[in-house]
């Protein structure tokens, strides 16, 4: 990927061009009140106020922007730095901000935004997302032609499943990158069309949107992102019942990717997923097993597990099944605000259901349909009320509720589970 | 339906403060100082939906234990008003700002740090709508494409300033012709059907101000009497006005426009 520049970036076209207008808020009742219920004491309301600053003086033409601020603001407001022991991380960029405060008629919309993004992407560390998006939003108001700022806050809002909001800024991103010839974002607002479509359930539209983002990414050889493309379409053959070859097009990112790529766990995760779908338990569960090493975020780790849980009453190995159930469950009861969390539970319940445990299957599938409605999340939701179904189903008939498939060849899927598992622990040892 | 101009209502004791927002008020707003709540409340009750309302929310309760209830008061009864809390931002009231955000102040004016003239007029502008997109926001399904959402929040914010389909196209910086078809692309009624939606949406929210009679949301809507308003919304949702506000002006008339929403969304049927 190429270097952040320092520089706004230049319309490259005389053409008449409407840029789609994003939405700017959520649900908070005022400008920036999420941070507020987020981080509490001295910090929040410091970064608070900063977002205000920032908001208000991008909404200026540069040459007004002069006397925003009254004599003085920016010596009270380095006091409140000072007075909030603010973290290490987070005062270069709240001190850039403050002397923007200073002088905002000379301030830089380049550093103003880079200190916001600094700011959004210390906060979505912390798990404080909304802060994250406001702070992102912030970055995108102060160079409002820079499509990679629209799409950073398009990916943080699909992560908030504000899907709406994510939808408009990944549309004003394609419509920045292409005045700009920012290749780059345009072909990962695509990509970010395409997976926000998919979490919604819309398949075709997703589909098409990936496919959008391939061309581009081929267009201008944009090799790591044609790999991203061939993979999200592997994940929508892989779930669509069509007489396309989803393996075909893992392959084809696996080849893209490269040994190195930091997207390959996933890659391999996704594979594993499918081949479990298929009924070729032993080839996903030595993938997911080869894949727990790579997972360092919580988040990503219970989706592992998760799937590790389910490979594993798949193949027959209940202790493995019982130890994974456990610590999957104490990982949910820790971290309420998962993004995967509903998906997580639904794979939990496909274990049991798979070992014949109805009761626990029935809770899973439970949990995850109400986790997944609340997020808006429809697959998983369908997913999920096709579980329960199935389970009580089979309970009211006495009879074992499995539904495992019957596994095609498995040929195939062995020799590239070996060569995953080879280039997963290279790449591990390489680190 | 013609609404005059905005009015903006300050009750705060800060003289320079008071005489800053008169400056700023200029011709686009009708500057009027208010010396109580009470009296605020009445100025409220006559005013348009576009009206705007800056208050000090310490107003005759300095100190004791957070904003005043009176401001709590009134934005239960006129839930639809864009109200502004102008004060001073202090480390000891980060709570009382959580408060002022779930009563439903709009807006934040900063004293000593952002309340130049310049930042006024631009928090003003911005808050333009705001309460109606707020119950916007939590009606549209969530399946409702980003860029419908982004042209209903634009229409709300026309409507709300007494707008038109040119004030819209203005606003999201289209032409006519261009709004029509991004309107169709978002499979969205026209500009002027959807105008004419909002407006009913506006009166709706009013009709659900506990503190506002229906002559008073006609005449804040721009009719001379409550006859027009019956018209109008006997035309789009099918109920007087006193019929919708004993079952729920907004729910009600936003349900008829959403089930609309979705005759149009049928008709195209086609993948974003």
């Amino acid at each position: 990927m190429r270097a952040k520049r320092m520089t706004p970036p230049v319309r490259r076209t005389t053409r008449r061009w409407r840029t789609p207008p994003a939405i700017t808020h959520g649900t908070e009742a005022f400008e920036g009140a999420g941070i507020l219920d987020e981080i509490r004491g001295p910090l929040g309301l410091l970064l608070w106020q900063s977002l205000r600053d920032v908001s208000l003086w991008a909404s200026f033409p540069p040459e007004e922007r002069e006397e925003i601020f009254v004599a003085g603001a920016e010596e009270n407001r380095l006091a409140a730095v000072r007075a909030a022991e603010v973290d290490v991380q987070v005062e270069p960029p709240l001190m850039t901000i403050v002397r923007m405060v200073g002088a905002p008629g000379s301030a830089r919309p380049e550093t103003v935004a880079m200190a916001c993004q600094h700011i959004a992407h210390w906060a979505d560390g912390q798990g404080h997302s909304g802060t994250g998006i406001a702070f992102a939003q912030a970055a995108a108001m102060a160079l409002p032609g820079d499509a990679s700022y629209a799409y950073a806050v398009g990916r943080l809002a699909r992560r908030r499943a504000e899907y709406a909001r994510a939808e408009t800024w990944f549309r004003r991103a394609v419509a920045l990158a292409r005045q700009t010839g920012d290749w780059t974002s345009y072909a990962l607002a695509f990509s970010g069309l395409g997976n926000l479509y998919a979490q919604r359930g819309n398949v075709p539209a997703a589909r098409r949107f990936h496919v959008r983002a391939l061309r581009a990414a081929r267009r201008h050889s944009l090799r790591q992102i044609q790999g991203a493309a061939l993979h999200d379409l592997f994940v929508i053959a892989a779930g669509a019942a069509g007489d396309e070859d989803p393996e075909r097009y893992a392959r084809a990112a696996f080849e893209a990717y490269g040994q190195d790529h930091p997207r390959l766990p996933a890659l391999a995760h996704d594979l594993a997923y499918h081949w479990i779908l298929r009924g070729h338990f032993e080839p996903a569960l030595s993938t997911f097993q080869a894949l727990l090493p790579h997972m360092t975020r919580l988040d990503e780790r219970l989706v592992v597990l998760a799937n590790v849980a389910r490979a594993a009453a798949g193949a027959g190995e209940r202790k493995l099944f019982e130890e994974t159930w456990d610590e999957v469950w104490d990982g949910i009861a820790r971290s309420d605000s998962l993004e995967n969390g509903a998906q997580v539970l639904l794979e939990l319940g496909h274990g049991a259901a798979t070992l014949g445990e109805p009761e626990r299957a029935e809770r899973a599938a439970e949990r995850a349909l109400q986790v997944a409605t609340g997020r808006g999340e429809t697959r998983v939701q369908a997913a999920a009320e096709a579980l329960l179904e199935s389970v009580r189903r089979a309970r009211g008939a006495r009879t074992r509720a499995v539904e495992v498939p019957h596994p095609a060849s498995g040929g195939d899927a062995e020799a590239f589970a070996a060569d995953l598992v080879r280039t997963l622990n290279a790449a591990l040892v390489s680190r | 339906m013609k609404i005059g101009a905005r009015p903006l209502l300050v009750l705060h004791g800060d003289e320079t403060f008071r005489e800053r927002v008169r400056k700023v008020a200029g011709r686009e707003y009708t500057f009027q100082a208010v010396p109580d709540w009470s009296s605020l409340e009445e100025a409220v009750r006559e005013s348009p939906p576009s009206a705007l309302v800056v208050v000090n929310p310490y107003e005759d309760h300095p100190g004791r234990g957070g904003p005043s209830p009176s401001l709590r008061s009134l934005l239960v009864e006129f839930p639809s008003t864009a109200v502004f809390a102008a004060m001073e931002i202090t480390p000891d009231r980060t709570e009382d700002l959580r408060t002022l955000g779930k009563w439903g102040v709009v807006q934040v004016i900063a004293i000593s740090h952002d309340d130049t003239p310049h930042a006024l007029v631009q928090r003003f502008r911005a808050s333009q709508g705001r309460p109606l997109k707020a119950l916007l926001e939590q009606v549209l399904p969530p399946e409702t494409p980003g860029r419908a959402r982004a042209i209903v929040d634009a229409a709300a914010e026309v409507v709300a300033v007494g707008g038109h389909g040119r004030d819209l196209a203005r606003s999201l910086h289209l032409s006519r012709r261009t709004l029509l078809r991004w309107c169709e692309r978002a499979e969205l009624p026209p500009p002027r059907k959807l105008l004419a939606w909002m407006r009913i949406l506006l009166a709706a929210e009013l009709l659900d101000d506990p503190g506002r009679t229906v002559l008073s949301v006609a005449h804040a809507c721009g009719y001379s009497s409550d006859s027009g308003l019956r018209r109008v919304t006997q035309k789009f949702v099918g109920s007087s006005p006193t019929e919708l506000r004993r079952r729920g002006a907004f729910a009600r008339s936003s349900k008829s426009f959403l089930e609309l929403m979705g005759k149009y969304r049928k008709g195209a049927g086609a993948i974003p």
